[in-house]
């Protein structure tokens, strides 16, 4: 298909009236799930999954892009209203946001969460595109021994960049590589850890886990803090937005924060949350009121806020590239490809271009919906804040156990998305990586395939992944992610230690 | 007792385990490596994870737990509540259920608004009914009772 065809073929799909249709409802749960505490882009994305089983790949995908865009935005709301973040992405605005809306500038600081997230999001959306044709090709170069050390580098980015405990980190992630090798093994077709269940004969499937470990673990972890009293938030407050000039002023700001977003985004591990952190150190460098950070300026919400949009678009290229995600939300996507059947990467690049277009087109209509609905409806939002969390729970759980039934993959499979959940709360609890295991499980079978192949390829010797430059680097970058916080833990530990002596 | 090494201990029992298991899975004999194999090394790293967990909890002192206790009464009744409203779909019924599991959810989780919780338990099977099992055409078990 010629460039244009495909261009021309993406967008329209993406202003099909039924993909309009499901990226309003993407981005409008987005808001809500990032503005309402515990749930994250990741975990609402998860939630709603199971019902887009029933769409084609591209509008299933154009779907949760929604959400994660709106998430971003979502995020900031209860940030500036109590100062505590939907997504941890939010973080930073919750500084200066909230201290504006202190001053009784609710509506400025929601602006400008708003405003330079559209920018950063657009920008985003043609950085995704752009980046995407040198890196489909250099895909198009990779063998097996490639392949097994760009999906090791993704895991291990992942494991690093969790300010978590490493060893349990790695644990975690070869705990999901094991889950994906239960049932029948792809090249031989011998049955591995089923036991003659027979709900395990097809393996876990990638939807079960993720919405098991990300989403219905945050529910139990819910359920344990049920107890805690619920603030009631006042719905009282100034909207008056910025005016354009002041939003001019910003400018700046937003763009540093949006080729952060843009940089850090591509990186697996990554993502919006470090990005924004980065951005609000970053700008304060280059921005006027750099000394007044944290008292409520507008470059401090600006900055962060386009950071985590900007960051969305670009971190799905290492998906659409090379079929490597390198965050949850990523996992999540990759789930939705593979219930769908289709295997992102090189191939999908090149056969089938228009998808990738559509995708790109479903980010911008999102953009432009976030955009919309959060300037239209900025009161209601806010109210959203008060649905009390006990029945939030208990419809959360009635829709995952409706969701699951509605995949028709059998009851047993919603017994197994139950215990996942449990299994994912106990490994938080205990400092493990659930995201860790949830990439190994969507990764494991290319994992897997690609070490065999490799081997196949070398009769047996593991040089191959040394010998061949590519592989060899990626091996060492994954193994530098590894090694520089295993040893600043270390060396963390250590000086505790000589200190409890002392 | 620092709780990492009991954490340790299982993360090293669950390794050893998929090691062994992974060992005895039948070698096909015609690739470079068989079906095992990937499963056996994974299964050695877990263990290896576990052993230094259970290693580094010896060595360092025991601290205070940094977090509130869980409460683990709550979170097991609820996981329990989940698998019996599992099981019960299919004698049940969605909607029936749905009208049990939803006030056991909200007495567990301490809300006692007699009249929330009635209203809801009825609106959010019938919501759920009515948006996902009609419109949305998920395929919900009627059980014995209205299914017949």
């Amino acid at each position: 298909m010629e460039f244009s065809d495909a261009l021309f073929h993406g967008l329209g799909r993406a202003l099909s009236i039924e993909a309009l249709l499901a990226v309003s409802i993407g981005v409008t749960w987005g808001i809500i799930a990032g503005a309402l505490p515990g749930i994250t882009a990741s975990i609402g994305m998860a939630l709603i999954l199971p019902f887009t089983w029933g769409y084609g790949a591209d509008i299933a995908l154009m779907l949760l892009a929604g959400v994660y865009v709106g998430a971003e935005y979502g995020g900031s709301i209860p940030a500036i209203l109590i100062r505590s973040p939907g997504e941890p992405s939010n973080a930073p605005a919750a500084l200066d946001g909230y201290a504006m809306h202190a001053r009784g500038e609710t509506g400025k600081a929601l602006g400008y969460s708003l405003v330079p997230g559209t920018i950063a999001s657009l920008i985003g959306a043609v950085a995704m595109i752009a980046l995407l044709a040198p890196l489909a090709r250099l895909a198009l170069s990779f063998g097996p021994p490639e392949y097994f050390a760009l999906a090791i580098f993704g895991i291990s980015a992942v494991v690093g960049l969790a300010r978590k405990s490493l060893v349990k980190g790695i644990a975690s992630a070869a705990f999901g590589l094991v889950l994906a090798t239960v049932g029948p093994d792809n090249l031989s077709g011998e049955d591995r850890f089923t036991y003659g269940i027979p709900g395990l004969l097809d393996g876990i499937s990638t939807v079960t886990g993720v919405i098991g470990l990300l989403a219905v673990s945050e529910m139990f972890a819910e359920i344990n803090q049920s107890n805690e009293k619920q603030e009631k938030i006042s719905t009282k407050v100034r909207t008056t937005l910025p005016s354009v000039i002041e939003y001019m002023r910003t400018l700046p700001a937003t763009l540093i924060g949006t080729v952060i977003g843009i940089i850090v985004g591509v990186m697996p591990g990554a993502g919006a949350t470090v990005a924004s952190f980065l951005a609000y150190t970053e700008s304060r460098r280059f921005s006027k009121d750099g000394d007044r950070y944290g008292q409520g300026v507008p470059d401090a919400i600006a900055a962060p806020e386009a950071a985590n949009n900007s960051a969305v678009p670009t971190s799905l290229v290492p998906l659409l590239a090379f079929g490597i995600p390198g965050s949850s939300s990523a996992a999540i996507m990759l789930g939705a490809l593979v219930m769908h059947g289709l295997r992102p990467g090189p191939q999908l690049l090149t056969g089938k271009p228009e998808f990738v277009y559509a995708l790109f087109g479903g980010l911008i209509t999102a953009t432009i919906a976030m955009y919309v609905l959060g300037r239209m409806f900025i009161k209601p939002w806010i109210y959203i804040l008060n649905v009390p969390k006990h029945y939030l729970i208990t419809i959360i759980l009635v829709v995952v156990v409706v969701g699951m039934l509605g995949l028709n993959l059998g009851v047993f499979q919603v017994y197994v998305v139950l215990i996942a959940g449990m299994v994912g709360f106990l490994m938080q609890r205990y400092g493990f990586n659930p995201v860790a295991a949830v990439l190994g499980l969507v990764l494991g079978a290319l994992i897997e395939e690609n070490f065999r192949r490799a081997l196949v390829m070398s009769r047996g010797s593991l040089e191959i992944f040394l010998t061949r430059p590519v592989s060899a680097a990626l091996l060492l970058l994954a193994l530098a992610s590894i090694a520089f916080p295993l040893v600043s833990e270390w060396r963390k530990n250590s000086a505790r230690e000589a200190r409890s002596k002392a | 007792m620092r709780p990492d090494l009991i954490v340790g201990a299982v993360t090293f029992l669950l390794g050893a385990v998929v090691a062994v298991e992974a060992h005895r899975i039948p070698d096909s004999g015609t690739d470079a490596i068989g079906p095992g194999t990937f499963p056996f090394f994974l299964g050695i790293i877990i263990a290896l994870c576990g052993a230094a967990t259970v290693f580094s909890a010896l060595k360092s002192a025991p601290e205070a737990e940094d977090h509130e206790p869980v409460r683990w009464g709550v979170v097991w009744t609820a996981f329990v509540l989940l698998v019996a409203y599992t099981f019960a779909l299919a004698y049940l019924g969605f909607p029936l259920a749905t009208v049990i599991l939803v006030p056991a959810m909200l007495l567990l989780l301490g809300t006692r608004d007699v009249k929330g919780i009635s209203v809801s338990a009825v609106a959010v099977s019938g919501a759920v009914f009515l948006i996902f099992g009609k419109v949305l055409g998920v395929d919900l078990p009627l059980g014995l009772v209205f299914g017949g």
